[in-house]
């Protein structure tokens, strides 16, 4: 057996680290490179899964792609055209941490294989409490790019109406997205929840088709405790890195380039919708 | 007190599911004079089965008779301004179904005939008369939640929604086969059907007009022509947002599916249907809710709380308990909400005033 990894792991956070040990013992990938900062060469032309911290996760992309490999990355956010010419070319895909959730795992599975019929939209919301408002843009990244992962069919037209709720800072987006096969997806995601709530917040995706409904509310199988520290709620999942990795394996394989397409632009014109308070036509 | 005679005109599914029965019950203060349908089948079973002295094919022979003190206009909206006015030039109080009409203009028609009349007009917006939605709405107005930031409201139904299966009497099908409520020639869609219940609500747990809206829309199904799938978000004047999700085509077997989530800056109100029932049942089939003991979305004593402060504010010579103005404001609302979605851009509801806006 060659010593030459056959996945590479790029990150320096928990995440990072857990998932190179989990993708060994697991034998989901064996050797694994734990490619801790971009300062380090990247000795493999395996591919690339980008678990690293928002601001870092641009300039590991971009190295990788320098090199030929293939990457799967937590969204990137920041307009860059390699990224671009990256994704709508197959190299690159993007994966969303709440991939990492058993429930949404198996949600993104079912909607893969097309087991509501015809699609008619998607609702999802992520509330997190106030005192983490800090955390929204991070929270409304990946809900986007899950939501992207369930639908694929180009993105059309997206509107987006931001609001403080009465604070200094953004505290809420709604986002109407609207995809060329007609799916319109409804997502909002808000710092609105008391403080005394749990960090993660709620978060649920519903699905609807012809066929069927789909819904995930993943802290809904939790231990609640409701005490001195107010509400807290222990989910029956530790965010095992095993379906994040897994999620990205199979886009690795599995590359539904219209889904990754669409990503990209949900996150990079929900944006300028907002500050355009206007829908943003996304066709080229 | 006197009991006040009542004429009906529109004996479809909601006068036969609720306002007839409604009526009913509420026999003491009211006697049911006649009934008027463009269908004699339909007219003729609210005769035998609520006690109508008699029934006509034409409303305006109704409307011609004076022993009648008010009528309840349970048609579709296109035809509500038309019967609003005519009753009114009748001297006839007015309670009227939602959404008011089809669109701002009517409705401020509406609003001049009455008043030029001197009788009383209440459009019905039921769910204002629920428990469920009054207590919520006291809440707020206690301020146990503080001030109202958003207001989020969910709808879905199953496809029998546009084929009103259980109920005896079957919806209109102007051309023999479709529904009216299926077909753009008649009606807007979910908008018109039911979202404009929400943004009703909206408004008044938000406390505040729309200052504009974004919308999406589509439809669904293979057995409508008008949008079934509504998604839209509301910005308040005062800041708050309202946003909801409209999907009414769904599997036979989806349950009314109704979410209702009002965030405060102190707390939060929340209540959803049925994924909360109190009575679960699993079988091999699937899942069943054979006990909502307090659905969301249950009629149970709205329509006789509607007709009847409606008929005790006529019998008292009181305002009526919902000013017709809150349900133009909800009606200028879906309207708005339509356009924006055929627009693809945001609308303000100042575009929707009959004057443009230049007011
Ligand atoms: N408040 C609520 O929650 C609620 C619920 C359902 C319906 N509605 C409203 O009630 C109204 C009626 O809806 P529906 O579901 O009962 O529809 P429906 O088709 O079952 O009933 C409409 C009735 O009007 C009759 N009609 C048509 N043209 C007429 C005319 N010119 N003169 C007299 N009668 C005529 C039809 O024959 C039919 O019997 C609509 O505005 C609808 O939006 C309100």
């Amino acid at each position: 057996m060659s010593n030459e990894p056959n996945l590479v792991i790029a990150g320096d956070n928990d995440l990072a680290s857990e998932t190179a040990r989990h993708a060994i013992s697991a034998g989901m990938a064996d050797p694994v490179y734990l490619w801790r900062t971009t300062d380090d060469p990247l000795v493999s032309q395996a591919p690339v899964v980008i678990l690293a911290d928002p601001p870092e996760r641009l300039g590991f992309a971009r190295m990788a792609l320098d090199a030929g490999n293939q990457v799967v990355s937590l969204p990137i956010t920041d307009a860059d055209q390699q990224i671009d010419d990256a994704v709508t070319a197959g190299r690159c895909s993007l994966v969303s941490r709440l991939h990492g959730l058993p429930t949404m795992s198996r949600l993104a599975a079912d909607c893969r294989s097309g087991s509501y019929g015809r699609r008619y939209g998607v609702f999802a919301a992520h509330r997190i409490p106030v005192n983490f408002a800090s955390e929204l843009e991070d929270a409304l990244f990946n809900l986007l790019v899950y939501v992207a992962s369930l639908i694929d069919s180009p993105l059309v037209r997206v509107s987006a109406t931001t609001s403080e709720l009465g604070g200094q800072t953004t505290a809420a987006w709604f986002i109407i997205a609207r995809f060329a096969d007609d799916t319109i997806a409804t997502i909002e995601v808000t710092a609105i929840l008391p403080d005394s709530d749990q960090p993660n917040g709620e978060l649920v995706v519903e699905v609807t088709g012809s066929d069927a409904v789909l819904r995930a509310e993943p802290e809904r199988q939790s231990v609640m405790v409701n005490g001195s520290n107010g509400l807290r709620k222990f989910p029956w999942y530790a965010e095992p890195p095993e379906f994040l990795l897994a999620q990205a394996l199979t886009m690795l394989q599995d590359k539904r380039v219209e889904s990754h397409v669409s990503a990209m632009r949900l996150l990079q014109r929900s944006g300028d919708a907002a500050v355009s308070d206007q829908a943003v036509s996304t066709l080229p | 007190m006197t009991k006040l005679r009542a004429g009906l005109i529109g004996t479809g599914t909601i006068a036969h599911s609720a306002h007839l029965p409604a009526m009913r019950y509420l026999r003491h203060d009211i006697e049911l004079v006649a009934v008027a349908d463009i269908r004699a089948e339909a007219a003729e079973a609210a005769v035998h089965e609520y006690g109508a002295e008699t029934w006509y094919s034409d409303y305006r022979e109704l409307l011609e008779r004076d022993d009648i003190d008010f009528v309840d206009i349970c048609t579709p909206e296109f035809l509500h301004c038309e019967q609003v006015v005519a009753a009114a030039k009748a001297g006839k109080h007015i309670l009227c179904e939602k959404p008011m009409a089809a669109s701002v203009a009517e409705a401020d028609e509406m609003i001049k005939a009455a008043r030029d009349a001197g009788v009383m007009l209440m459009i019905g917006h039921s769910r204002r008369f629920t428990d469920r939605y009054r207590n919520t709405w006291a809440a707020i107005a206690e301020g146990q939640i503080g001030n109202v930031q958003l207001v989020r409201e969910n709808e879905r139904r199953p496809v029998a929604m546009y084929s009103a299966l259980d109920l005896n009497t079957g919806y209109w099908t102007p051309d023999g086969e479709r529904p009216w409520i299926a077909d753009p020639e008649y009606t807007r869609g979910a908008a018109l059907t039911n979202a404009v219940h929400e943004m009703d609500l909206a408004r008044w747990f938000a406390g505040s007009d729309a200052d504009s809206v974004q919308a999406e829309s589509r439809i669904a199904g293979e057995n409508v022509e008008v949008a079934d799938f509504l998604s839209y978000t509301i910005s308040f004047k005062n800041g708050a947002i309202g946003a909801a999700e409209i999907v009414n085509n769904l599997p036979r077997a989806y349950p009314y599916f109704h979410m209702l989530e009002i965030f405060g800056d102190k707390g939060y109100a929340k209540a959803q249907d049925p994924a909360q029932s109190p009575y679960e049942i699993w079988r091999e089939s699937g899942m069943s809710f054979p006990a909502n003991f307090d659905q969301l979305l249950h009629i149970d004593n709205a329509y006789i709380r509607e007709i009847g402060w409606f008929v005790r504010a006529i019998q008292f010579d009181a305002p009526p308990p919902l000013d017709p103005w809150d349900a133009r404001q909800a009606l200028a609302l879906s309207l708005a909400a339509v356009k924006s979605s055929e627009s693809g851009r945001r609308v303000y509801l100042s575009e929707m005033e009959p004057d443009g806006g230049a007011a």
